[in-house]
């Protein structure tokens, strides 16, 4: 039997639209934003993973452990 | 590389046609392959333009990913699921994932080299992949150890540049100020350095997981873990042709290791020892025996296999070729087979009890048996699905030094029930049939009969020789010849035929001995008055020892010429282990001649004539 593993992802050009939906992008540019984990302020260069929590949207890095956090602490 | 050929060939034969054909062939051997033909297509496209770039790192990353569960974690797993790895693009703000609680949205660069991606996604699919229902009873710096050494595992395989984009953006910030995750990742490192990692440790913790979740314990198991992983590393760091059988009996892990290695045994007991290793394991309670061949061994494994297949207590769940790295640079990297075994739990002794039962099969009958293994002292042999064993002194009412003389792997044979070993779960066999018995044979010798044998070999001090077809006739090398045998030239004798006569024949040891010597008249009352006291003889040294001197006389006899004698010879004889040598000439004098010893004691004619 053969399982399917579903990894959802947005790809670079997407990042903007969504961020823009929850009211980030502009904190994003402002280098408001940290890493839910690490706390590393975000960048749209180091932006790793989004994680959907209780209707808002979290941000993480893309330091491995970071995107173990976001798989860890999702689904 | 024969059949790359073939396929070569096929394609320049039948042009766009055939390639396609054969395109066609390999994506439905796997369908898996059709994502990466996409991504072959939409690469120059998405490399020059960026045109296409949903759909060529989805094929990308998906099928890389996908490709390395299957053949590197999942086909060794046998617990295991085998996975699809999909990418599922998230668009839009609208996109329902979006508002799917605690869903993970991973981003994905869009550089030409897709090696990040890649261990990303993997990073992402690994907890819902490896051991998904155990991870709750992990410390997280175990659950990230595991899955830093997968991660490893597919940069290596995604080759040389992919290894320093691991240690930099995966290894490093995971394992520099988490000392405990780093020793463990070195440990695991280790044991897939030697092929045990996924397809013992991670399997055993997968079967632990779902035991795990099904009794609903939620309790930390990470330090039986770590007992686990140094019992296995016990093995790796054995030294090379150690020979070792091990078990790990623990709450929570009933593991046997049977290694298949040791040339010398394998040739004189074959896989009897082995069987009797895995029969142990069960009894103690192995829920898992792990076999590991390593090269060489492969055929011999494939006998233990056979074997094993016929033993309702266990399964042949799995076995896996894996490769070791070799830790000397110089060295080509090894093979090994590792198959698991799986106990039974609806079967158990008592099933071997009652297929006797019902076989009817009782000590005395006689049966037909498949010999399934063969080697110099014993053989396994297949009794209608019942194990039997025949070892080489049963193998024949002849004397065999060796069961491959008289059984042959896969042949049919009539054997005895000799006796029933139920504590073995197996039946000890004879080929030893009553109506082949050489001691009813109408042939047999009387004493004092005169009879030719065939002299086939030699055994401790006795010639055996072979008189018809079945029985064996014992020359000792002392009844060859009334005179002293020189004893280099034992085996002389050896293949020839020999007239003898029996001299010895005794029905409750089964012993039948024959003479050459005397055949003819004990010479020695003669060669006593030939050779009385004094007699001047001329010699030859045969041999040179700290306490005699022995001697080639002439007619074929030879004498001792005492350490004393060749002392009282003068300087020259004083350290007479060095000045005489063999061959060299010698005058001497009789002595004595002993008749019943049949010896002749010398002197040395030059200090007979001394004294006179």
């Amino acid at each position: 039997m053969r399982e399917k593993v579903e990894v959802s992802a947005v790809k670079d050009r997407d990042v903007r639209n969504i961020l823009d939906h929850f009211g980030l992008s502009e904190k994003m540019d402002k280098g408001e934003l940290t890493c839910e984990s690490c706390s590393r302020t975000l960048t749209w260069e180091n932006l790793g993973s989004l994680l959907v929590k209780e209707g808002s949207l979290l941000l993480l890095c893309n330091l491995s452990e970071c995107i173990e956090e976001a798989a860890k602490r999702g689904k | 590389m024969e059949n790359a050929k073939y396929i070569l060939e096929f394609i320049l034969q039948y042009g766009l046609l055939g390639f396609l054909l054969v395109v066609l062939l390999l994506i439905i051997h796997n369908p898996d392959r059709a994502e990466k033909l996409r991504a072959l297509i939409l690469e120059p496209s998405f490399r020059l333009f960026k045109w296409g770039s949903r759909q060529y790192l989805a094929s990308e990353v998906g099928y890389t990913t996908t490709e390395f569960f299957k053949r590197h974690v999942t086909r060794l797993i046998p617990s295991l699921p085998d996975v699809k790895i999909k990418i599922k693009w998230v668009t839009s703000p609208s996109d329902p994932v979006l508002s799917e609680d605690g869903k993970v949205v991973l981003r994905l660069e869009e550089t030409n080299d897709q090696t990040r991606n890649i261990l990303a996604a993997t990073r992402v699919a690994l907890p819902h992949v490896v051991c998904p229902t155990l991870r709750p009873n992990l410390e997280q710096y175990a659950q990230t150890a595991i899955d830093l050494a997968l991660l490893r595992k597919l940069a290596d395989r995604l080759g040389k540049h992919a290894r320093p984009i691991f240690q930099r953006y995966f290894l490093m910030p995971e394992v520099e100020e988490n000392h405990t995750a780093a020793t463990l990742f070195a440990k695991l490192v280790e044991l897939d350095a030697k092929g045990t990692f996924v397809s013992i440790f991670l399997e055993e913790l997968n079967v632990l997981g779902e035991t795990l979740y099904a009794s609903a314990d939620v309790g930390d198991k990470t330090d039986e873990i770590n007992s686990f992983l140094e019992y296995l590393l016990t093995e790796a760091r054995r030294e090379v042709s150690k020979e070792i059988f091990l078990e790990y009996l623990s709450t929570d892990f009933r593991v046997g290791i049977v290694l298949v290695a040791k040339t010398s045994k394998a040739k004189t007991r074959g896989i009897e020892p082995y069987l009797q290793a895995i029969d142990v394991n069960i009894k103690r309670g192995c829920d898992s025996i792990y076999i590991i061949a390593y090269s060489g061994f492969f055929t011999f494994l494939k006998h233990i296999i056979n074997v094993v297949e016929g033993d309702e207590r266990l399964s042949v769940m799995q076995v896996n070729k894996v490769r070791i790295k070799s830790s000397n640079l110089a060295q080509e990297s090894d093979v090994r087979k590792i198959v698991l075994l799986l106990r039974n739990t609806v079967f158990s002794d008592s099933t071997f009890k009652e297929r006797l039962d019902a076989s009817g099969i009782k000590e005395g009958d006689l049966v037909e048996g498949t010999v399934m293994d063969v080697s110099q002292n014993v053989a396994v042999v297949d009794i209608a699905g019942l194990n039997g064993v025949i070892y080489s002194k049963d193998c024949s009412w002849k004397t065999a030094f060796d069961c491959r003389d008289v059984l042959s792997e896969g042949s049919k044979y009539q054997f005895i029930v000799h006796s029933i070993d139920k504590s073995k779960n197996r039946l000890k066999l004879s080929k030893r049939l009553p109506e082949q018995d050489p001691w009813k044979s109408k042939h047999l010798p009387d004493e004092g009969d005169i009879i030719e044998v065939d002299i086939v070999a030699i055994s401790g001090c006795n010639y055996i020789g072979h008189y018809f077809d079945n029985i064996e006739v014992l020359v000792p090398i002392y009844e060859v010849s009334w005179l002293e045998t020189d004893l280099p030239e034992e085996t002389k004798l050896l293949y020839t035929l020999q007239q003898l006569v029996i001299y010895e024949k005794s029905e409750e040891r089964r012993v039948l001995k024959g003479s050459i010597r005397r055949l003819e008249e004990d010479p020695w009352p003669q060669i006593h008055q030939r050779l009385p006291k004094g007699t001047e003889l001329r010699a030859t040294v045969l041999e040179v020892t700290s306490q005699f001197v022995r001697v080639a006389l002439p007619d074929g006899l030879t004498g001792i010429i005492p350490k004393e004698a060749m002392m009282r010879g003068g300087f020259e004889y004083a350290d007479f282990e060095k000045s005489v040598v063999k061959e060299q000439g010698l005058d001497v004098v009789i002595s004595k001649v002993f008749i019943k010893k049949r010896k002749i004691r010398l002197d040395l004619k030059r200090n007979v004539s001394q004294r006179r």
